[in-house]
């Protein structure tokens, strides 16, 4: 009997749904190259290492499915994948289509509001 | 581009204060509303820490906040249950930010650069949506998402929120911070950006047409192809916010300019590829090149290296990329010794 009234209790609570968004702003060159982010060079600036967390975040979302990542930068989403094998690319694939791995954005970089012409805007979009 | 949200930080000091006071974080953007109307609605969320996740709980190896451990026999890390409360009161503050009371709530976990070890983060942000989950199970129910899943879940509560119509610019991330002075820093690198979209655009006027010719060689197709996308690549990581805007280091500026004019240099080539296929190559020619600026004199166009004797001719040809017709064309000859044939 207690069981069943804690059961109810329970079923009226609706508890408020809290989305947890794992990200990372991979910033196409600022105080390192878009080069030198990608594969970690020049630590002394900024530790970064935009391939190691690729690698790795690919790896953590297969290993526990509820696991989820949004990914925005384009240019380095292809630096990434022109370096993986087959394997990798049909693991990612598998991942985009179960929905753990979302494309958002999407461009080749993450343009400026407020400094590109629309075209060049468009472009990025487009090429991304 | 068919977006159906829009999610940012770095909104106005003071209009975030106004929003948050009168929980007005969401409303539906409608751009160029004067001619679209009611057309189009891109529903803007507003992150109240820009894009970080909420303080003290970066996992990343990159920082140096505590884990979340849930396992009592870790002696010294063990500390879950205050680690909690902390975040159930983040979480509570957020609530009281939206109109709606209890319901969804959207939490980034991130920033610059982060997940250099993504089974850190995802181990400790394991942990805690299950002790959250277990602690609060009447007030929160932590999950894994992306932005779609909450857009999708705010969809199916048939909420109405606010209109707005004009832009959020300027932007003061703090009293009288603004961050206004990137809008003309860099004035050369900016230049060079518009000066690599002319090219792009006059090239790709040239392109398209070529590419639709079933005579065009695999070769030249290559080229031609190859060209635009360095072009693309070079352009589109310019438009970047910390490129274009002059934002970057020095050494980073010096990068995205080197970058741009050789793919340039690459793309000048494939046209005057595509200038050949499509008007030919008069007899006793070398080749087609092109002069890179408007408003120059011959030094700045490749004329200028060739060693002129008499009797040597000199072909050129202008293309105008514009929709705009121009029906003039003023060309300063090398020297009074040239004669002109139309």
């Amino acid at each position: 009997m207690k069981s069943i009234i804690a059961t109810l209790a329970l079923a009226n609570a609706k508890p408020a749904t809290v989305h947890i968004m794992p990200h990372s702003h991979d910033d196409v060159g600022w105080l390192k190259t878009v080069d030198q982010y990608f594969d970690g060079s020049r630590k002394d600036i900024q530790y970064t290492n935009v391939k190691g967390e690729l690698d790795t975040i690919m790896d953590a979302l297969t290993e526990n499915p509820a696991r989820k990542f949004s990914e925005v930068e384009m240019k380095f989403f292809f630096m990434w994948w022109e370096t993986i094998t087959e394997e990798k690319k049909e693991q990612t694939r598998k991942l985009v289509k179960n929905g753990q791995l979302e494309i958002i954005n999407a461009g080749w970089s993450m343009h400026d509001e407020a400094c590109p012409i629309y075209e060049d805007m468009i472009n990025n979009m487009a090429y991304g | 581009m068919g977006f159906d949200a829009m999610f940012f930080g770095r909104m106005d000091a003071e209009e975030l204060g106004e929003r948050i006071h009168n929980k007005e974080m969401e409303w539906i953007q409608r751009p160029a509303s004067q001619s679209l109307g009611n057309e189009v609605g891109i529903l803007f969320h507003v992150m109240n820490d820009v894009y970080n996740s909420p303080g003290g709980f970066c996992f990343d190896i990159t920082c140096g906040d505590p884990t979340f451990q849930t396992d009592p026999t870790m002696y010294d890390t063990y500390d879950a249950d205050r680690e909690a409360e902390i975040l159930d009161g983040y979480f509570t503050d957020l609530q009281g930010n939206f109109v709606e009371a209890g319901s969804d709530l959207f939490q980034v976990f991130g920033m610059d650069f982060r997940m250099m070890d993504a089974w850190k983060n995802y181990r400790n942000l394991d942990s805690m949506i299950e002790y959250m989950n277990k602690k609060y199970p009447e007030k929160w129910h932590l999950q894994y998402a992306t932005p779609s899943n909450y857009i999708d879940a705010i969809a199916a509560m048939n909420r109405t929120w606010p209109i707005k119509t004009d832009d959020l610019f300027p932007y003061q991330s703090s009293p009288s911070c603004y961050w206004t002075g990137y809008f003309s820093s860099r004035a050369n690198n900016k230049a060079q950006v518009r000066q690599g979209s002319s090219n792009l655009h006059a090239a790709n006027s040239i392109y398209k047409t070529l590419l639709l010719d079933k005579n065009l060689d695999q070769e030249l197709a290559d080229q031609i192809l190859a060209a635009k996308s360095n072009m693309l690549d070079q352009l589109g990581i310019y438009q970047h916010h910390d490129a274009v805007s002059g934002t970057a280091k020095q050494a980073v500026t010096n990068d995205y300019s080197a970058r741009l004019s050789e793919a340039m240099a690459q793309n000048n080539k494939a046209q005057s590829s595509a200038f050949n296929f499509l008007i030919g190559q008069p007899s006793n020619f070398t080749n087609w090149e092109l002069c890179e600026r408007t408003n120059g004199t011959y030094l700045d166009c490749p004329i200028s290296h060739y060693n002129l004797t008499e009797g040597s001719q000199v072909v050129l040809s202008i293309h105008n990329p514009s929709y705009l017709v121009a029906t003039t064309a003023k060309i300063a000859l090398p020297h009074p010794h040239f004669t002109v044939e139309w």
